[in-house]
């Protein structure tokens, strides 16, 4: 078998190593049915560092709920930004919306989900999803969020 | 149907207490929809919502017998992460890895088959929402299912087979002229290059053994197109493979 020459495309996100280089970063409204775009990016950007298919799982839904929480308060004009990172085994999702209305209680207790409000329900999600997690309060119509997962070493 | 955070704690008490099924009842009716909530969050990968609600049951039922109300901690909160335990053993023990590519080739068939049959009532290919429409899937699950379709098609050109070999060395092995192809490696990305259909004809005929009457059925088509696409994409492999 001969071997190939290098690839024009070769790059470290191709070969899996990660690094500024290999960061992803996609914006779109914030409507819930867009969400999927989300999820999908995530999906195949896990996939290209190796993620095992349990994890590439995890980590969509985590994205997906990312996204729900992020999106407590969006309006018609909000953007949600995702930036996808890996860097020594860890893949970063970081999360922002903009154009959040103020004044949105998402903490606020539902009795359809046994009392727990949405954000903490979201909360509650992400933390059996990924290794790390962060959803901070609106400011100034802006709300950030992030995840964090490990990839395991193979056969872990 | 006790809803206030005061009544539940004190049925979480009496329970607790009394170990009473009736009282268990109530808290877990009263947890019915939280249950739901998180079943949802894990349905999109087609696993029947109502399996999902029974499996976070299960967990919800755990959570209730682990739970100790003298601790101070809420239960829908110590419920959440016992049921979304529960969800996720039960996709890494039975769902994920195993099943989720033979129910994405269902999909995917399903899909193909309404594709065909739009296609003729339309008059034009039809749109990702009126597949949703026609299938009774959710638009997300039909763009998931293409989008994962995809991958785990090319994935699995070169997987092993059920008799250890793959479609890359049956293809290869079935066809002379496939044969004198010096490295079979060749035939991925040409395989790749196929249309998504006539890649999963070729699969259903060299590696799952089906006849063509078998994959017209499960395709969509007549058999004669079956025919004629196992022809023509032999054709253009060899052609392919003759000019590199």
């Amino acid at each position: 078998m001969s071997t190939d020459p290098p690839s024009p495309l070769a790059h470290p996100a191709r070969r899996g190593v990660g690094g500024p280089g290999s960061d992803v970063e996609i914006s779109m409204s914030a409507d819930p049915e867009m969400h999927v775009l989300a999820r999908l990016t995530a999906s195949a950007y896990a996939s290209r560092f190796d993620f095992d298919l349990d994890d590439i799982e995890d980590l969509r839904l985590a994205v997906g709920e990312l996204c729900i929480a992020c999106s407590a308060g969006a309006t018609a004009a909000s953007r949600l930004t995702l930036r996808f990172a890996y860097h020594l085994s860890s893949l970063r999702v970081e999360c922002t919306v903009t154009a959040v209305a103020s004044g949105v209680d998402d903490d606020a207790g539902n009795p359809l989900l046994g009392g727990l409000s949405p954000g903490e329900l979201s909360r509650r999600i992400l933390a059996e999803l990924v290794d790390a997690y962060r959803v901070e309060p609106a400011a100034a119509g802006v709300r950030r969020g992030s995840i964090e997962m490990r990839r395991r070493a193979a056969g872990s | 149907m006790p809803g206030a955070d005061g009544e539940i704690d004190a049925l979480l008490r009496r329970y607790a207490q009394t170990r009473d099924l009736a009282v268990r009842d109530e808290i877990l009716t009263a947890h019915l929809g939280l249950v739901e909530q998180l079943a949802r969050r894990f349905a999109r990968r087609g696993e029947p919502l109502d399996d999902l609600v029974q499996v976070g049951a299960i967990g919800l039922i755990k959570a209730l017998d682990r739970f100790d109300p003298d601790l101070g901690f809420a239960f829908a909160a110590f419920a959440t992460t016992t049921v979304v335990g529960e969800l996720k053993r039960h996709f890494r023990d039975k769902g994920w890895a195993v099943r989720a590519p033979r129910r994405i080739q269902e999909l995917y068939l399903q899909i193909g088959r309404l594709v065909e049959e739009l296609s003729q009532e339309l008059g034009r290919a039809p749109t990702v929402r009126e597949l949703a429409a026609a299938s009774g899937a959710s638009e997300q699950d039909i763009i998931e299912a293409l989008e994962a379709t995809h991958s785990y098609r090319v994935a699995s050109l070169d997987a092993p087979a059920g008799d250890g070999g793959s479609l890359l060395a049956i293809l290869a092995g079935t066809d002379r002229s496939l044969e004198r192809a010096d490295d079979r490696l060749a035939l991925l990305p040409l395989l790749a290059a196929l249309p998504e259909r006539e890649r999963l004809i070729l699969e259903l005929r060299f590696v799952e053994d089906l006849t063509q009457s078998e994959i017209a059925n499960r395709v969509g088509v007549s058999q004669m197109h079956v025919s004629r696409l196992i022809a023509r994409s032999l054709a253009t492999l060899r052609a392919h493979l003759v000019a590199d």
